[in-house]
């Protein structure tokens, strides 16, 4: 079942004046109930403006958003209760921390939802675990005492508090060191795992896009230029250069070396495949090299 | 939800109009020149005269009218109070005018006041909307170099002519930088559970605080960064600083003077021979 479908979105900056841009051309997408789904494009290719319609920051003025039922465009729909449902995790999340405490600050929202003061320190304490911060050792902390992976997963927890059924998180390991990404990627397939969180994942990385999403969508100058599963769109060289996104590494290895005529199927994207692949088609070659011997 | 839809200062449309090509220096001068006549216009009249002048000038700088008007529209519920308040509290100034027109206590509203302070709050407006065209059909280099060349007068005096205009670009650089940024947290603390947008007037100032905090914050770091920034370009203020770019009034800056030169003789004119109440 799907839990959020978008129609023939389109969006424009600074409509009405000379600065005016069309990011989004017509935008079709549809977000599985529990899968993890990944949205990748470059720079500039609507991603961003996209995901910001997912939880009613952005009204559809051009074509239809639908979340789990609520058209995001009818008059009434209650823009609370579609925030609450879809939590969204913009970039750099650890800029938006206001509060002293590391508790403070993640009990923010659940205290906009005016919610009694025990089932307040009850939620931050489950968003606290969620993300991998032990709440004994944490809640009390200064948050400008953290480094910036435990900020930025203080920040999510902030937005996992409001219980959400969908999460959305905005290139989630931008800037980080690699534990600190390792750290994050960690907690995001644990909240699906576990917690069984539908999770849209906007990502620049090719690499972490395919270690964790189930569906993936590529954008393309406001458009879609494709959807499908990882293997198959990751793998689709053709279509990556066209759109201007780089390789998944292991592609490349095999891209080359199928241009140098081995027989190899680029769908094997991880690194383990990959190598396997590579020795298969190793020796096939082999083979037939020794074959072609035998004849002369 | 765009803010930065509404914030015409600071930015800049890029055309090729005799406007955009006038000596910064010159278009600065005249914008002064224009904005000290406005205080001595007092008719509705005149008041129409500068409008149709720079709705003229807009035209010709190929700026689009709604988008410099879109400019004012942050500010009318400022002016809307501060109309109101001058009405309450002018009444002792036109206390011996016998055309009140409404009475309550202490509060005397007369036609004259009306009057006065609806001009007033016009020409506010139009100062604004001066500025804005100013910064509109100016890019950011040539203000500088404009406000920089014409303080250098004042160097003898010790004014530091180049370190001013580096703080007068900074904050208008830095404006729509800023509003881009209070966009983003306010998205962001409304994706957590603010509610930013409903409330009375004391809710409202309260849930500002999570979005002016983390503001604040950003700019200092910003504010560091570009220190570091500029250090690491061996910036040192203007002394011993020479320039490619050369300032230098031609025909057209000239042609400038007449028309506004002009503009204001008629100003004058209809303000001496036609006066109040029109």
């Amino acid at each position: 079942m799907s839990i959020i479908t978008v129609e023939k979105l389109e969006h424009t900056y600074m409509e009405g004046t000379p600065f005016a841009a069309k990011v989004l051309h017509g935008v079709d997408l549809t977000v599985e109930e529990g899968e993890v789904l990944g949205i990748i494009g470059p720079a500039q290719s609507g991603k961003s403006t996209l995901i910001q319609y997912f939880n009613g920051l952005f009204i559809p003025k051009q074509g239809r958003v639908v979340v789990d039922g609520i058209d995001t465009a009818a008059k009434g729909a209650d823009m609370k209760a579609l925030r609450q449902k879809v939590g969204l995790v913009f970039q750099y999340p650890e800029q938006q921390l206001f509060r002293e405490t590391v508790g403070q600050d993640v009990s923010f929202g659940p205290e906009c939802l005016k919610l009694p003061k025990d089932e307040v320190r009850e939620r931050v304490h489950k968003a606290l675990r969620q993300v991998g911060l032990d709440p004994e050792v944490f809640y009390n902390r200064y948050v400008f005492a953290l480094s910036g992976g435990q900020k930025r997963r203080v920040a999510i927890a902030g937005v996992l508090a409001l219980g959400p059924k969908v999460m959305v998180f905005d290139d989630p390991t931008a800037g980080l060191d690699p534990r600190g990404r390792q750290e994050i990627l960690e907690t995001i397939v644990a909240l699906h795992e576990e917690h069984r969180l539908t999770v849209i994942f906007v990502s620049n990385s090719l690499e972490d896009v395919f270690r964790l999403v189930d569906r993936v969508v590529v954008l393309d100058r406001g458009r879609v230029a494709a959807v499908g599963e990882p293997r198959e769109v990751l793998s689709d060289v053709a279509m990556l250069d066209r759109v201007g996104l780089g390789r998944m590494q292991t592609v490349e290895v095999l891209e080359t070396l199928r241009e140098r005529g081995w027989d190899v199927d680029l769908r094997n994207l991880g690194v383990e495949d990959a190598a396997r692949e590579i020795a298969r088609a190793y020796a096939r070659r082999a083979g037939k090299e020794a074959a072609a011997r035998g004849t002369l | 939800m765009e803010l930065s839809k509404d914030i015409t200062l600071g930015q800049y449309i890029p055309r090729e109009s005799p406007v955009h090509r006038m000596d910064p220096r010159m278009k600065i001068t005249l914008w002064l020149v224009l904005m000290v006549a406005l205080f001595f216009v007092k008719t509705f009249l005149g008041y129409a005269l500068v409008t149709l002048f720079l709705a003229a000038v807009m035209k010709v700088a190929e700026i689009p009218v709604d988008y410099g008007l879109r400019g004012l529209k942050p500010a009318l519920p400022f002016m809307a109070v501060l109309f109101v308040i001058q009405l309450m509290f002018s009444g002792s100034l036109f206390a011996d005018s016998p055309n009140v027109v409404f009475q309550w206590g202490f509060i005397r509203v007369t036609t004259e006041a009306l009057r006065t302070y609806t001009l007033v709050i016009i020409r506010v407006l139009l100062l604004f909307l001066s500025v804005t065209i100013l910064t509109l059909s100016t890019s950011l280099v040539s203000l500088t170099d404009g406000v920089e060349s014409m303080m250098a007068v004042f160097r003898p005096l010790g004014v530091p002519a180049n370190e001013l205009a580096m703080v007068m670009v900074i904050a208008l650089r830095f404006v729509p930088t800023l509003v881009d940024e209070l966009e983003r947290i306010m998205k962001a603390q409304m994706a957590r559970g603010a509610d930013i947008e409903t409330g009375n007037f004391i809710q409202k100032t309260r849930q500002r605080i999570p979005v002016l905090i983390p503001l604040l914050l950003n700019s200092f770091n910003r504010a560091e960064e570009l220190i570091v920034a500029m250090e690491a370009r061996c910036y040192r203020g203007g002394k011993g600083r020479t320039k490619r770019r050369q300032l230098k009034l031609t025909r057209l800056d000239w042609q400038a003077v007449g028309i506004v030169a002009l503009f204001l003789a008629v100003l004058f004119l209809q303000g001496y021979y036609l006066g109040p109440p029109w």
